[in-house]
């Protein structure tokens, strides 16, 4: 047994949790029917019932070292079955805003989840810089457009609205930015997660391919049993496949994806199957979470919204886009190309550092962190 | 005296086949001079009934005898006017259900069992109930919320009521209560009521008496004053745990230990300032080297507290500390509602010290708790949530009684009863203990224990002034009675009596106190002069059952075994195994006790000189988990057969005659082989040399 | 009404909480009318094996009971009776009572012919449906009253074996039902409890695995009179298990089954785990608990069996049961929360510690249920409920529940005539 500690509950931690989803969190009466019923949970990394008796007492500490409310893929079984309806399920899930909050360096994702009125500010102070941009500069946007005379404004010819070299840059400073910050987030996470273990180099290695596969495949889905298992994994391998397309193409492949023209063109196909993947997945959540369809779903915080909601807008800007443009539709192609990045963007910039988007790397990081761990704790 | 003695076979339910009537009949008349013998294939039915209601109204017949099923059925259908003595044998699950058929063994016991029923019939008197001037009030010992609530439910019931306070105002613990749920208003009911007689700063000096009659000395304000009250209920309630004894937990060190009720106190006050309190579960319950019970409430009462501490300041924090939390039935939701508070904190642990700490504010020290480790809590506030003692069966009541002044107790402080089935029961007949002076419980249990005890007090003048029994008789009309004159001051019976109902003069004799019996018969058993009997149930009668038994020639090497039974348990047991159809050794000739305890060891002489080769007796199991209905029954029996053994090698025979054996009522599969393997037992140590003579 | 005897008391319910009342008042003087829906008297105690903590048979008080209303004019029992409908007021209600028949009747001598020659087969609810009777039954061994009955809906179409076989001619296969109109002063509800259907709980396998047994069904195996004479069998194989696993909780304190704690059942499986060590000592007991509840003096019972080495005790709800098809053995999946370890074991047999339903039915409509389902136990002047009816409790507190509850029907009695003395 360690020596023994103080414990000083953090009571405004208890509170925040319990605003951010867990409002029955203190009802458990630690009967660990959740930590069972849970096919993930392993003897090694239980949860969610030690998670909820550390939020239940404000264990600061603990919860920030313990990175199992990302091995959670909140299935809902725990919640579904939880004899004391405190719904275990949704209390990880306010673990997991909880963390991302702790893990952004910049406050800002502590700001959004806890005020609606930031998130929503941030995005349309976001949205608005992307509306600027094409319509304040006059060598870009709509102030291009001018310059280009009237064929431009007939045929679609996106070089006299939005030169590619000029969007690339945009596109890289800005996978740039989010990257440095949702990579310092990442790091952020991992020293804090890691603080309470010495952990070899060697280990590291070790578990890094494991770290890439959960990574692209979202393999851990399917060691879940519950009913809506393989759905869920179908949907987020599609998400991050669609994700890693486009990313590919809007930040490195640019010049060649963005095509200037109404034709067709074959480079476009990988575009079509990213937005069809997106598009899709994002509808699905959705509309199981209007439907409440699943224990995953029943309860929904804004923040849950947004993510899905802005995805789908993107998605569907985006193919709106193509569509006008493969008719040859010159201004509503300009207007909707307008309109997809001023949805896109501060999308991306809200979600990818600090919000829900985070959780594609937080997860599988969480594995990697949750193995590594237990590896350095065996060799020890 | 000369009874006119009617004999009525059944052959019904196989009895018929199983046994020669005829022959059975036949002994009936040649051997125990019947008036009327009948037989019927159908005794119970209307035909047979008419049979022997004709006799009697012809007046050929005064006293009955049946040979059919065992007593326990169809006691209505042979139950013919008041007065007469019908006596049952039971040929049907003894006999024809339990042995071979058309064998002469099993008729030997057919017949053996005749005469022993005659033999019982022509000892047998029908009783006459007791007839005295009864005191239909009742005396409540206690103003708690108890004794408050028995005394109302009692009056409502159109009983007078005399309640007893030792402090100068009723309410007791509950109108100490921060939050008292209408214990004043039923103060203000008791106060008013035109039933019930108060007295505050009140004692108990003397209780002289019995059921019916109990004449009560209170030392009151106004000098000594007696009511005659019929029975009493005791509520004495309890008290905290002393927690002073707790100095592990920091009690008497530091004036921030109070215990639940001083918190209570605290609380009525508005005296908590606290930014976090922490409550210690089963402080002194639960415990070996403290109280052994859990004391029921407790939790609950912590709950409650809990909201004390967030009501005097919504900042402050309630942790709990539980070995395991204990709210049983609704009470569960109350536990779900409070831990739903954000500032209450609970978790199964073990407080292993309480100490100065830093800030001026405790340390408490937490092992093994749910989070993992041991903890440090620093608190504000420790309250130890100490459990309930009874409030003895000491210097509360003050009986006169030979066997002590107060209700004996089984275990724990707490009254002797039998818990399960009968929890009022005490050894005491007319006394009912009540609320948490019986058993721990909270205030809303209590009451309803109020009420039932309150019940009980009224049954039991109810049952007096008619001269019945109380339970486990209820209903009995015969007691025993005393032949003084031969009464060798042994006080053997005094000493032994489970109930106390019988007191002493200077010299030891015996001063029976009928009101008082249980008619278990334990007296009779104990006697050695044999001048304690009943009616219908004596020592005398017991032994001419036994001399009613045929003894064969040791060279018919047909062993006999007396088996004296419990009529409560072994015997409904036996009559199981029947009906089982299961087999057993014909050998053995059964006699009914109405309790083991009232076994006298004359009838063991009597057996043994006989040359019945072995007795076996079947009672309740005793100890600490006692059956026996009277409580020490089979426990006396066995001491009793201890005392016979060791007399029996001066008579050149085996103590393995003897045999006490302790069987459930639902033990009946055991019947057979127990009976087989005595019977055994007496085959290998030969016959009993005492044959023939 | 005349002016010196009230009318009777009625009590609905013949399980330990009406006999309790039905007893307590008639030996106070009071008439009563005591009305069983089922065939025979000791509802649910009579299918316990052994009372805890004594670990004393319910047959030893029951019979006590019994005798008291053999010998007690007092009480008029009808059995397979329920009450249909009440009106009136305190002291003067007119209830009605439909009787369905026995189709045995009081002649019945036990002989037992009847059930000899009968041929037809129903499920013994008596046994929680471990096993079977003939349709001309005993209800049980030490049944009170003791006569056999018939369940017509068993019978063969046109079969009279049994009346043609019975020499006594007790038995009378055209009875029909009847409704009686009862006069009551005042009615005590003990309509009582059932246990919760352990089909509710799919995680834990009853039904699905073989070898998944409650535990009201653990105490009639117990039971000499029961259907494996007393034995502990695994219903797969009838093997005499090894290990047995606990389950508590097994609906109770769960707000999708039972949002209330049931009471007894941990002192229950407690109990259960003294006898079956006492049967098997080669035999190890796991018992699965969120809280031992051990109230007052059953505590030191508790501890007692907790001492014993082969008894475990493991802090965490079950809250998986599956089989292995091959060995009929059971996988458990549970935390043992005071290790932080979940694991999965292999038991031979599981007894699921299913918890207390009120059994509503029949209960007087001026007897409001709670949140939780149980009967207020005042419903109106008059009108009481009395023992597991009102709340979950073992047999001691039922008891003492009924014999106070019969206090408040003898007030009503004596009201009503302004008997006072």
């Amino acid at each position: 047994m360690k020596d023994a500690r103080t414990v000083e509950p953090d009571v405004e931690l208890i509170a925040s949790l319990m605003a951010a989803g867990g409002a029955d969190l203190k009802k458990c009466m630690q009967c660990s029917n959740c930590t069972c019923v849970c096919s993930l949970s392993t003897p090694e990394d239980d949860f969610p019932r030690r998670q909820i008796l550390h939020a239940q007492w404000g264990l600061k500490d603990r919860l920030l070292t313990d990175v199992s409310p990302w091995l959670c893929h909140y299935c809902g079984d725990c919640t579904e079955h939880c004899p004391r309806q405190a719904n275990p399920g949704e209390a990880m899930m306010a673990l997991r805003r909880y963390l991302t909050g702790q893990y952004d360096w910049t406050g800002l994702s502590l700001l959004m989840y806890r005020s609606e009125a930031w998130a929503i500010g941030v995005l349309l102070a976001v949205s608005l810089v992307v509306v600027l941009l094409f319509t304040v500069p006059a060598n870009f946007g709509f102030g291009l457009l001018s310059q280009a005379g009237p064929a431009a404004r007939a045929t679609v010819m996106l070089d006299k609205f939005a030169p590619k070299e000029i969007v690339h840059i945009g596109d890289t400073l800005l996978a740039s930015l989010l990257g440095v910050l949702l990579l310092t987030n990442a790091a952020r996470m991992f020293r804090i997660a890691t603080r309470d273990t010495h952990i070899p180099l060697g280990v590291y290695l070790r578990h890094l391919p494991g770290f890439v596969v959960q990574g692209v495949t979202q393999k851990r889905w399917r060691e879940c049993d519950a009913g809506d298992s393989f759905k869920n994994w179908l949907r987020h391998l599609i998400l991050v496949t669609g994700y890693a397309t486009i990313f590919l193409l809007v930040v490195v492949f640019l010049p060649w994806f963005q095509v200037q023209d109404h034709s067709f063109h074959w480079n476009s196909l990988l575009g079509y199957y990213a937005s069809a993947a997106l598009l899709g997945a994002s509808a699905w959540m959705i509309g199981d979470r209007m439907a409440q369809s699943g224990e995953m779903h029943r309860f929904s915080q804004p923040s849950d919204w947004m993510f899905p909601g802005l995805l789908f807008v993107t998605a569907l800007t985006g193919v709106l886009l193509n569509v006008c443009r493969l008719l040859d539709q010159a201004m509503p192609t300009y207007v909707l190309y307008v309109v997809h990045l001023a949805v896109a963007v501060p999308m991306l910039v809200v979600e990818v550092p600090f919000g829900k988007w985070a959780h594609l790397l937080y997860r599988p990081l969480a594995i990697y962190i949750a193995a590594v761990k237990k590896s350095a704790l065996q060799t020890q | 005296m000369s009874a006119k003695l009617g004999v009525y076979l059944c052959t019904g339910c196989t009895i018929g086949e199983s046994i020669d009537a005829a022959k059975l009949a036949k002994v009936a008349g040649s051997e125990c001079h019947a008036a009327v013998c009948r037989t019927h294939e159908a005794l119970c039915g209307d035909e047979g009934r008419k049979l022997i209601a004709a006799d009697l109204a012809a007046g050929t017949v005064d006293t009955v005898v049946v040979a059919a099923c065992s007593p326990r059925f169809k006691p209505e259908e042979f139950n013919f006017n008041h007065g007469t003595v019908v006596e049952r044998v039971n040929l049907r699950e003894h006999v024809a259900w339990c042995h071979k058929p058309q064998d002469e063994d099993t008729q030997m016991l057919a017949e053996d069992y005749l005469r022993m029923g005659v033999a019982r019939a022509l000892k047998t008197e029908a009783p006459k109930p007791l007839e005295a001037e009864v005191s239909k009030s009742v005396l409540v010992v206690g103003g708690g919320v108890t004794g408050i609530t028995a005394a109302i439910e009692a009056a409502e019931a159109g009983y007078d009521v005399f309640l007893v306070e030792k402090d100068d105002h009723l309410g007791g613990r509950a109108a100490q209560l921060y939050k008292a749920d209408g214990i004043q208003a039923s103060v203000a009911a008791v106060l008013h009521h035109p039933r019930i007689q108060v007295f505050t700063a009140a004692q108990i000096g003397k209780i002289e008496g019995q059921p019916g009659m109990f004449d009560v000395t209170l030392d009151a304000a106004g000098g000594p004053q007696t009511v005659r009250a019929g029975a009493i209920v005791v509520a004495t309630g309890w008290a905290p745990y002393d927690a002073s004894r707790l100095a592990h937990l920091g009690y008497g060190s530091s004036p921030k230990v109070v215990t639940s009720v001083e918190f209570e106190q605290m609380a009525a006050k508005g005296a908590i300032q606290a930014k976090r309190v922490l409550f210690v579960q089963c402080a002194g319950s639960r415990d070996a080297d403290h109280l052994p019970y859990c004391s029921s409430t407790c939790c609950m009462t912590t709950l409650a507290q809990t909201a004390y501490v967030h009501e005097a300041d919504p900042e402050a924090e309630a942790y709990v500390i539980y070995k395991d939390m204990r709210t049983p039935g609704q009470y569960e939701r109350v536990y779900r509602e409070t831990q739903a508070h954000p500032l209450n904190f609970f978790t199964k642990g073990e407080v292993a010290s309480v100490s100065p700490g830093a800030d001026g504010r405790l340390a408490v020290t937490v092992n093994h708790t749910l989070l993992g480790e041991t903890i440090v809590l620093h608190v504000d506030l420790v309250v130890l949530a100490t459990g309930m003692v009874p409030n003895g069966m000491d210097q509360i009541l003050n009986l006169t009684y030979r066997q002590g002044p107060e209700l004996p107790v089984l275990q724990d402080g707490f009254p002797d009863s039998h818990f399960v089935c009968f929890p009022y029961e005490t050894r005491r007949t007319g006394i009912y203990a009540a609320g948490a002076a019986r058993a721990p419980m909270d205030g809303n249990q209590a009451r309803q224990d109020a009420a039932g005890a309150a019940m009980k007090a009224i049954q039991s003048v109810e049952l007096a002034a008619r001269g019945r029994a109380v339970a486990p008789r209820a209903g009995d009309l015969s007691y025993p009675s005393f032949f003084l004159q031969r009464c060798t001051q042994c006080k053997r019976c005094t000493e032994e009596c489970p109930f106390g109902a019988l007191d002493e003069d200077a010299k030891g004799t015996p001063k029976p106190n009928l009101y008082r019996c249980r008619r278990c018969g334990i007296c009779m058993g104990a006697c050695p002069e044999r001048i304690v009997s009943f009616h219908n149930y004596s020592v005398e009668m017991i032994a001419s059952m036994i001399k009613a038994i045929e003894v064969p020639e040791e060279d018919e090497e047909k062993p006999r075994v007396l088996a004296l039974l419990c009529e409560n348990d072994a015997y409904p047991a036996l009559d199981l195994a029947g009906i089982e159809r299961r087999q057993y050794d014909p050998s053995v000739r059964v006699i009914p006790l109405r309790c083991l305890g009232s076994l006298n060891i004359v009838w063991i002489a009597d057996a043994l000189s006989r040359g019945i080769d072995g007795v076996i007796l079947v009672g309740c199991k005793y100890g600490d988990d006692y059956q026996c209905h009277f409580t020490k029954g089979s426990e006396l029996a066995q001491k009793r057969l201890e005392n016979v053994k060791e007399t029996l090698g001066r008579l050149q025979l085996e103590p393995e005659r003897l045999q006490l054996t302790q069987l459930a009522i639902n033990e009946w599969d055991k019947v057979p082989a127990l009976f087989d393997d005595f019977v055994n037992r007496m085959r290998e140590l030969g016959p009993n040399p005492y044959k023939g003579f | 009404m005349s002016a010196n005897s009230p009318n009777p008391v009625l009590i609905i319910g013949g399980g330990i909480a009406g006999l309790t009342a039905a007893v307590e008042l008639a030996d106070t003087g009071v008439e009563v009318v005591l009305v069983e829906k089922s065939a025979s008297l000791g509802g649910r105690v009579a299918r316990l094996h052994q009372y805890f903590p004594k670990l004393c048979p319910p047959t030893c008080g029951l019979e006590m009971h019994y005798r008291r209303v053999r010998e007690n004019a007092g009480i008029t029992v009808l059995t397979l009776a329920e009450v249909t409908g009440v009106t009136g007021s305190a002291g003067d209600y007119e209830v009605e009572v439909r009787v369905r028949p026995r189709f045995v009747s009081e002649a019945c001598t036990l002989c037992g012919d009847c059930e000899r020659v009968c041929p037809a087969e129903r499920p013994d609810e008596f046994n929680y449906g471990l096993g079977t009777t003939k349709a001309a039954y005993l209800p049980h061994g030490v049944a009170y009253p003791a006569a056999y009955a018939i369940d017509r809906a068993a019978c063969p179409e046109g079969c009279k074996a049994c009346e043609e076989a019975c020499k006594y001619q007790a038995i009378r296969l055209n009875a029909q039902t009847e409704v009686r109109t009862v006069k009551a002063s005042a009615i005590v509800a003990a309509t009582g409890w059932k246990p919760y259907d352990a089909a509710k709980l799919e995680h834990l396998g009853f039904g699905q695995c073989r070898n998944v047994v409650t535990n009201v069904m653990l105490e009639r195996m117990a039971a000499a009179d029961g259907p494996t004479a007393g034995r502990i069998l695994r219903p797969s194989d009838g093997k005499e298990p090894r290990t047995v696993a606990f389950v508590q909780c097994a609906g109770s304190r769960d707000e999708n089954h039972l949002p209330y704690c049931s009471a007894v059942c941990c002192t229950a499986s407690l109990k259960h785990a003294a006898y079956i060590r006492a049967l098997y000592p080669e035999t190890a007991i796991t018992i699965f608990y969120i809280d031992v509840r051990t109230p007052g003096r059953l505590e030191e019972f508790g501890a007692k069996v907790q001492h014993d080495a082969d008894v475990r005790m493991v802090k965490g709800k079950v809250a998986r049961v599956e089989e292995n098809p091959a060995t009929g053995d059971l996988l458990v999946t549970a935390e043992d929360v005071l290790a932080n370890r979940k694991s999965t074991e292999h038991f031979e047999l599981v007894v699921l510690a299913t918890g207390i339903v009120p059994e509503t039915e029949g209960l007087p409509a001026a007897l409001k249920p709670d949140e939780c389902g149980f009967a207020g136990k005042n419903g109106s002047p008059g009108i009481y409920a009395a023992g597991c009816v009102c709340r979950p409790a073992e047999v001691s507190a039922t008891v003492q529940d009924a014999t106070g509850t019969a206090l408040k029907a003898l007030q009503c009695a004596n009201r009503s005539v302004s008997h006072v003395r």
